[in-house]
């Protein structure tokens, strides 16, 4: 177990953020590894805020190695896509897991967030935006 | 699990840092019972959710949190004790999605995922100002 201090016993979270670009749009790509749960999403939340105060409106998450979400982390990701749609930005999701798929799906939230299966699908999608309506799918 | 019948208790601190640890150990019985794989994950994001909750509306937290499993013939028992305030409003109130999503809220999503996705969920308030967190999930026929 490594423990750093006394809140860092068993934290399992990680974000690794690389900068892309999809024509003349400036993106931040977050790669988030662990679980986003009550004890971590203030780690996301703080990073986000961070680049949205540096000027970032544009978004992708890879949520591949993302093992687990808990509502504080779908409140995370639902409060930085009102923020950036509300500056005329966009946040898009590449990778899920099956798993993390359904809750996204059983709480309406692929309703807001198309989940897309490569980063260049992802990056095509913010040089042509358009409306997409989904039904949310009850896999469970 | 053991037998049924069998009652387990769990003592934690109120730490948000357990709340890793303590969905492996729900995964764990859950698949040992024999659950599915998707009720497994309702199982533990339900139990994960509840104790969040009881977490960040704690009024002491030096307070310990207790955690009853029980198993029957027919359903999977855990509920839930805390010292925290009164939340019998909260847990009464019904999460519009839709509008929940238009308006896009950033919190008050975990009671509903709570009640999404157990079979039977029940809250108490004590004489003792304690509230319990029933949640049952039937076992599969």
């Amino acid at each position: 177990m490594n423990e750093k201090d006394e809140g860092q016993m068993w934290k399992k979270f990680e974000m690794i953020t690389t900068s892309v670009k999809a024509g003349d749009l400036n993106l931040k790509k977050v790669r988030i590894q662990g679980y986003l749960d009550s004890s971590t999403f203030p780690q996301l939340q703080e990073h986000l805020d961070n680049l949205l105060q540096q000027g970032t409106n544009y978004y992708l998450l890879d949520l591949e190695d993302l093992t687990y979400i808990s509502s504080a982390g779908l409140g995370v990701l639902m409060g930085i896509l009102r923020e950036v749609r509300e500056k005329k930005g966009d946040l898009k999701i590449i990778s899920m897991s099956e798993k993390i798929e359904r809750v996204f799906s059983l709480l309406g939230f692929s309703r807001l967030m198309k989940v897309y299966s490569s980063e260049q699908e992802a990056l095509e999608a913010f040089l042509n935006p358009r409306e997409e309506e989904e039904e949310p799918e009850d896999r469970f | 699990m053991g037998p049924r019948g069998d009652r387990i208790e769990l003592k934690i601190p109120q730490r948000l840092e357990y709340l890793g640890p303590i969905r492996v150990f729900f995964e764990g019985i859950a698949r040992d019972v024999g659950f599915p794989e998707n009720d497994i994950e309702k199982i533990v994001m339900s139990v994960d959710e509840a104790l969040s909750n009881s977490i960040s509306y704690s009024r002491d937290n030096d307070e310990p949190l207790w955690i009853t499993i029980e198993l029957t013939l027919e359903a999977l028992s855990i509920t839930i004790v805390d010292a925290g305030d009164d939340y019998r409003d909260r847990f009464q109130k019904n999460v519009e999605l839709d509008e929940h999503l238009r308006e896009m809220r950033q919190n008050g999503l975990g009671l509903h995922i709570i009640k999404t996705f157990m079979d039977h969920v029940k809250y108490n308030r004590t004489s003792q100002e304690k509230n319990h967190l029933t949640l049952v999930k039937f076992l599969p026929r």
